[in-house]
């Protein structure tokens, strides 16, 4: 079995796939990638058990088979190759690359002993803007906790109702939410929690491609299916928290700012804040925001100011600088509003205005101010 | 006693060693009437030789190791009068797992040690008095032995329940000898609890701890500045606290059979083999070591709290390896939050019936206090890492990166998920227990641990 390939788009295609399987793995070959050769096509495929990943480019081919090889090292080794054809082989589980000169061999092992790469079957596939679903996990994703006492939280919730589908991320003291009609998907049987890993492989495969993409929901698993490449991970198991009861509905004030000059300001003030709690403190008066900080380990503190516009009674709510700094770089108008009602419960960051058939918020958990 | 010291007690090491130390025995005491109720005589300071040793410890530190007579087993003694001159093994009860934690030196004649399977002792002793040890008893005279020896020295040094070093350099002057004033420690244990203890004198405290094993009951033995090499030639390798059966097998693979011979390695060659271990082998052999005696209002803070059971049988049943983990998590919990700590970082510990022993770690986002947030964690460690289908015969947990609580600053969105609201549960269960007792609440899922 040979194939005949240009560098470059070899190169990719390995790029693809490679990050999904593990950097370490206590179950040998898992960290292989898997070549298979068939009909004018070449496939590559790699899993970390959870989440597999398959993806195909046409190449001019003889004969056929398969076989899995060091990803890593091939990476590399084709990444250093001159520009031009590669000649791939496969002699005796060995996979050789020969470029212009140089004769490269790779020792691989036979798929059989390796863990199955499921096959789909895509009759049921929905299509999709992929770009809106790229939009939706990015305004989520980082709201995922890393926590691995609560699995459910560990993943983002799809919720799909009403032909609206939702997303939810959130890691007990943030929560990010996005809502989006017009996707294509009228109603999920039930709702599902993705581990963030796919989802953000997703990203960065689909890019801006702005194209239509297949989703596939089953009982256990959700497959993407774009451009060649299929992207599938086990769904994590149920229940998630009940987020909708937790959103605030009367927050009675209100502040709207600007959001780089607020962003920039917190940058500033996080530097001289404690650097276990990271706190910041955020004093609301009518028409000003002052944010201040002290490290008191340090001997450091300081103190910056805003104008806004808010009409409430004199109130300040500390929060942890890290996640007000990365809701706020969420907000994609130039103007944030943020509604909340005192220094104990949850306040709401909203955008100043939203796009037809979306909308999105941040909830944020204050630090309890002990000074 | 309790195993750990099992390692330095030197059952039968009386050969030269002995010899050359200092023993201070009143021969005439044997006679005396009093001396025909017990079992094992008074040794008293001799007083001819108290002029002849003063001017030897002159510049050198004096450090006493203290341990008391078969602890738990003496005190049971003291507590019921009966079992005075009986033998009374203190660890499981016969027909239950376990091993003998001490045994009163009636039960040693059967051949019963520290760490021996309750079974095994029961096979050698059948007619003992088997007994439950009962910590808050032992906890509480430990505590007034060590406020006695506070009289003595204010360097005090608790090393475990029933052992404390104690740095009596220039104070030992007044009363004439090192010896005299720790026989006045010893008299005065036994005067106020009842209860008697070995001694050993040294100028560090690895020498002391191996000294005060010398001759055990109520014996007193002295390493003199000087003798150190004689006192240490002729000793087993086992005696040395911190070589347990592996390092001495390894030794003993070397052909070093006694500390002498040990001291005459290739200090080198021992960094090779043993590693650090090795060089601190070595210093050890010359009788070189800390002699810091780090007062008990000086000691650090806790770095790490743990416990460990050995489960009643051996078993593969998950809930009852998950009750034992809530029993224990509790444990941890409560002693954790008692010292007013909270973690980041839990340990779990297994053992299979085959011995096999592995422990995992995993160290969490954020730190937690509740009995919950451990117990959680350390069913995950469970569930990731235990082989299905073998029996566990221990399980252990323990929690470290330990910090100061301050009272929780960050707000939860899921009261559910919250672990403020486990923690406040739990500050609640401890101020039930301050006042009722530890055994007075738990919860209901740990009665599962005996099924």
């Amino acid at each position: 079995m040979k194939f005949n390939i240009s560098k470059e788009k070899f190169y990719s295609l390995i790029q693809k796939v490679l990050d999904i399987a593990p950097v370490r793995s206590t179950m040998p070959g898992l960290s292989n990638i898997v070549i298979e050769v068939h009909k004018d096509k070449i496939k590559m495929k790699a899993t970390d058990l959870e989440i597999s990943i398959t993806s195909e480019s046409e190449a001019e081919t003889t004969g056929h088979g398969q076989l899995s090889v060091p990803g890593r090292i091939l990476a590399e080794l084709v990444r250093e190759l001159p520009a031009g054809q590669v000649m791939v082989a496969m002699v005796d589980n060995r996979l050789e690359l020969k470029s212009e000169r140089g004769v490269f061999k790779l020792a691989g092992v036979p798929v059989d002993s390796l863990p199955r790469i499921p096959e789909f079957d895509f009759a049921n596939e929905v299509t999709v803007p992929g770009g809106t679903i790229c939009r939706m996990i990015k305004k989520c994703v980082f709201a995922v906790s890393k926590e691995e006492a609560r699995p459910a939280l560990n993943g983002v919730l799809w919720r799909g109702v009403d032909k609206v589908l939702t997303m939810v991320a959130t890691n007990g003291h943030i929560l990010a939410k996005m809502s989006c009609g017009g996707t294509g998907i009228k109603k999920l049987e039930k709702d599902i929690i993705v581990s963030p890993k796919v989802l953000e492989h997703f990203v960065k495969l689909y890019g801006d491609l702005e194209k239509d993409i297949g989703l596939l929901f089953s009982a256990d698993s959700l497959v993407f299916h774009f451009e060649g490449t299929v992207l599938a991970t086990r769904l994590i198991d149920p229940p998630y928290p009940n987020f909708e009861q937790v959103i605030p509905k009367e927050n009675d004030k209100k502040a709207m700012f600007d959001r780089d000059d607020f962003y920039s300001l917190l940058r500033r003030v996080a530097i001289v804040s404690n650097n276990i709690t990271h706190q910041v403190k955020l004093g609301f008066s009518p028409n000003s925001l002052s944010v201040s900080a002290a490290n008191f380990d340090v001997g450091a503190e300081g103190h910056d100011e805003l104008g806004v516009e808010y009409n409430g009674t004199d109130l300040e709510i500390g929060y942890n600088s890290n996640y007000i700094m990365e809701i706020v770089k969420q907000v994609d108008t130039p103007r944030v509003l943020l509604e909340f009602t005192n220094a104990t419960s949850a306040a709401v960051v909203k955008a100043e205005s939203y796009e037809e058939n979306e909308d999105y918020l941040f909830l944020i958990m204050p630090l309890r101010l002990v000074d | 006693m309790p195993a750990e010291s099992k390692k330095i007690a030197a059952p039968g090491v009386f050969g030269k060693g002995r010899e050359l130390t200092h023993l201070i025995r009143d021969e005439s005491a044997k006679d005396s009437a009093e001396e025909k109720k017990r079992p094992w005589s008074i040794r008293k300071v001799d007083t001819q030789t108290i002029g002849k040793n003063r001017h030897k410890w002159s510049g050198h530190k004096v450090i006493v190791h203290l341990d008391m007579d078969a602890f738990f087993a003496a005190i049971e003694q003291q507590h019921c009068p009966q079992l005075k001159g009986q033998p009374v093994i203190i660890g499981g009860l016969p027909g239950y797992r376990g091993v003998v934690s001490t045994c009163s030196y009636e039960a040693r004649v059967f051949g019963i040690k520290s760490a021996m399977p309750t079974a095994e002792a029961f096979r050698r002793c059948p007619v003992g008095i088997f007994l439950e040890t009962s910590g808050s008893k032992y906890t509480y005279i430990s505590i007034d032995v060590l406020n006695i020896l506070r009289e003595f020295s204010p360097i005090l040094e608790p090393f475990s329940i029933d052992e404390a070093f104690v740095d009596i350099t220039g104070i030992w002057e007044r009363y004439g000898t090192p010896a005299s004033m720790v026989k006045e420690m010893q008299m005065m244990i036994e005067s106020r609890t009842g209860l008697t203890a070995s001694a050993g004198i040294a100028h560090n405290k690895i020498l002391a701890k191996m000294a005060s094993g010398m001759d055990k009951p109520n014996g007193l033995t002295l390493v003199e500045p000087g003798t150190v090499g004689a006192f240490l030639e002729n000793l087993p390798v086992e005696t040395v606290w911190g070589i347990g059966p592996a390092t001495q097998n390894a030794l003993s693979q070397l052909g070093i059979l006694t500390i002498g011979q040990l001291a005459m390695y290739d200090v080198y060659a021992l960094r090779k083999i043993f590693g650090v271990h090795g060089a601190a082998l070595h210093e050890i052999a010359h009788g070189r070591g800390d002699s810091t005696v780090t007062p008990y209002y000086h000691q650090p803070h806790e770095k790490s709290i743990g416990h460990e059971t050995t489960l009643p049988n051996d078993t593969d049943s998950i809930d009852v390896i998950r009750a034992n983990l809530r029993v224990l998590s509790e444990r941890v919990g409560r002693r954790m939050r008692k010292s007013g700590y909270e973690t980041k970082r839990i340990k779990l510990k297994f053992r299979y019936s085959d011995f096999s022993t592995f422990s995992r770690e995993r160290t969490l986002t954020d730190y937690v206090r509740s009995d919950l947030a451990i117990f959680q964690q350390a069913v995950k460690l469970l569930d990731d890492n235990l082989q299905k289908a073998r029996a566990i015969r221990l399980v252990g947990i323990t929690v470290s990166h330990l910090r100061e609580f301050k009272g929780v600053a960050q707000v939860e969105i899921f009261e559910e998920l919250c672990e403020k609201k486990n923690s406040c549960i739990c500050d609640v269960m401890d101020k039930i227990k301050d006042i009722y007792g530890d055994k007075s609440i738990t919860y209901l899922s740990s009665s599962f641990r005996y099924k």
